[in-house]
């Protein structure tokens, strides 16, 4: 799929707006953690207040401080997804590695499995995966991780691939060099700057599909992340008493931090393909 | 005789990968850990009944007769018995009224999207750079951001609740009544009205971005310039001469977009309560009726790689090269 690259518009601008943006989030979201010092889950009096100076952003039905579950929730949102990110990329990129540096029939079956993962829904995986599963935390960084590594396997064994053609590889195997020593002292760090690009685009999947399964109350019912606050607001009598504070800061969390992510990878893609001239 | 060859290729591929789907959905189910018959049977009930009712599910046998017995059922199109809609056959659970919502839904939503951002994308491509360019490419990435779910939260809270301009949930108001066709179809395509709005919400902006930056990148080759010098006119240009690379990426990203639209229905239909299939495995999850959420998968990775296989049969059609080249 050809990359949904701006030109023009944007540059390393989108770069510097997704960074602001994500840092005006963790402000806002520390702040309010300073403001709200108590247990989130705990009632604050009345039910279905609107925002007012007692609480900046209204109460839920069950009179929740909402700023209290929003500062909390961004916080949880990031954590899962950064963790799943993280685990996502460590498999993608051994399971990308071994099927590139060995190719074969082991790369073959890897890429059959692959192709299959991708024409898998991630979310209908997720959701049966989860069902079946504890619905804890790590479950969930274990389930995003497993329904999401195999987009990176295929990137970054193309790249990989690209670099194994390239001459200072055959340099480095006529002076003697095994697969391992070629693995870790050069594959690796080549790669790193478009594994570090995908990484961005796996923080927002998880993050976006982390929201998805609270949303339908699948997630981890003793942590608050932002998903599992629309969770209650619609699960309750929010809609129909007209209660918008209850969901629609939580959502629009959701869009801003997604929207950031969005932009740093469109940054760090063209970073990335501008220097890549130079590079290769 | 080309083409067939071509066609007989890619269908391998599709069965491979849908013999893949049968494997893993039987496994799926077996081995992780969780009991799927605590979902159905009480705990406290006498382990000679428990055990009765396993037997009459086959579950009592070892996991490669059952395998087979599962591998011979599915070729004879049998998925077995729902757990949750007890005597109801899977395959009649699924191949009925709910496919066919979701079919309406989502098909008019994808087809809705794709002439909406395809046509946007067009225009605005071809004017990249200027003002309406800038403020409308900027501002489709918020809604690229934004989960579909919490799309149809907002419609649904502010056109259902609020203004009630459309019906708040469900697929029709006359269930069990008597009406008659057009007074249903209408009311039909009411409820039809937040949902077909979170998905274009929700579909637009992929083609938007894509078909802006193709045709940004198209403007400025040799042949448009050619074209240009040769006196024909903006409208002629981007109807005769772009629309048809333009084509192309359209079916590229309605491929793309295949994995999004289980998504896309399984979060409009649970919020706006469209009695679709999406709908039904979320259902499914809760209730843990396996049976059911096994026929779901194999549905959509089937749908995923048929209309993958549509695509590459309209591309042998629209991409001369392909023709040409063929592996």
């Amino acid at each position: 799929m050809k990359k949904i690259i701006p030109e023009a518009i944007f540059h390393e601008i989108s770069l510097r707006v997704g960074l602001l943006i994500i840092v005006a989030v963790l402000v806002f979201s520390l702040a309010g953690v300073l403001v709200t010092p108590w247990n989130p889950l705990e009632s604050r009096g009345d039910i279905l207040q609107p925002p007012s100076s007692n609480h900046l952003l209204g109460t839920d039905d069950l009179g929740r401080d909402i700023l209290a579950l929003l500062s909390r929730g961004v916080l949880t949102s990031l954590f899962i997804g950064l963790v799943a990110a993280a685990t996502t990329t460590l498999i993608g990129l051994l399971i990308g590695l071994v099927a590139a540096l060995y190719g074969g029939v082991l790369d073959a079956i890897i890429m059959r499995i692959v192709d299959f993962l991708l024409a898998t829904p991630s979310l209908v995986l997720a959701m049966i995966l989860v069902a079946i599963l504890k619905p804890s935390i790590w479950n969930i960084v274990l389930v995003l991780a497993v329904t999401s590594w195999p987009g990176v396997s295929r990137v970054v064994r193309a790249h990989i691939l690209q670099i194994l053609s390239s001459g200072y590889i055959d340099a480095a195997k006529s002076l003697g060099a095994g697969l391992k020593h070629i693995a870790i002292k050069h594959v690796v760090p080549a790669s790193l700057p478009i594994i570090l690009a995908n990484m961005v685009t796996s923080v927002r999947g998880a993050i976006l599909l982390e929201a998805g399964l609270s949303f339908l109350g699948l997630g981890d019912p003793s942590t608050i992340s932002l998903g599992t606050i629309l969770f209650y607001a619609r699960r309750t009598a929010a809609l129909a008493s007209g209660a918008w504070w209850t969901f629609v800061p939580a959502g629009l969390l959701i869009t801003v931090i997604v929207y950031s992510l969005t932009m740093i990878s469109l940054g760090v893609e063209r970073l990335l393909s501008r220097e890549r001239v130079y590079r290769y | 005789m080309r083409f067939i060859i071509y066609f007989l290729y890619k269908l391998l591929q599709v069965v491979i990968v849908i013999f893949l789907a049968s494997i893993v959905s039987f496994f799926i189910f077996r081995l992780l850990p969780g009991d799927p018959t605590l979902s159905m049977l009480d705990p406290r009930l006498d382990p000679e009944a428990r055990n009765e009712i396993l037997r009459s599910f086959g579950l009592d046998k070892p996991l490669y007769e059952q395998f087979i017995l599962y591998l011979r059922n599915l070729l004879r199109g049998d998925l077995g018995y729902s757990f949750s809609f007890v005597g109801y056959r899977v395959v009649d659970i699924i191949f009925g009224p709910r496919l066919v919502n979701t079919l309406i839904l989502m098909s008019s939503g994808l087809a809705l999207s794709a002439v909406i951002g395809t046509l946007m994308g067009l225009f605005i491509g071809w004017r990249a750079g200027s003002l309406l360019d800038r403020i409308l490419t900027g501002s489709i990435y918020m809604f690229f951001s934004a989960p579909v779910f919490w799309t149809a939260l907002i419609i649904q809270f502010y056109l259902g609740y609020q203004y009630k301009l459309i019906p708040i949930s469900g697929t029709s108001s006359y269930i069990g009544a008597e009406v008659d066709l057009i007074t249903y179809a209408l009311d039909y395509a009411r409820h039809m009205i937040g949902p077909l709005l979170t998905l274009s919400i929700f579909f637009v902006p992929s083609y938007f971005i894509y078909i802006r930056n193709v045709v940004a990148d198209i403007r400025s080759e040799d042949f448009v310039s050619t074209l240009k010098a040769l006196g024909l006119s903006e409208w002629r240009i981007l109807r005769n001469h772009i629309f048809r690379h333009v084509a192309i990426h359209t079916i590229t990203i309605t491929t793309n977009q295949s994995p999004l639209l289980v998504s896309g229905a399984v979060f409009t239909e649970t919020v706006f309560g469209w009695n679709g299939i999406g709908r039904l495995l979320y259902e499914s999850i809760l209730k843990t009726d396996y049976p059911v959420l096994q026929g779901i998968f194999l549905l959509t990775i089937t749908v995923v790689v048929i209309a993958n296989l549509l695509a590459d049969v309209a591309y042998y059609f629209i991409d001369p090269r392909i023709k040409r080249g063929l592996r």
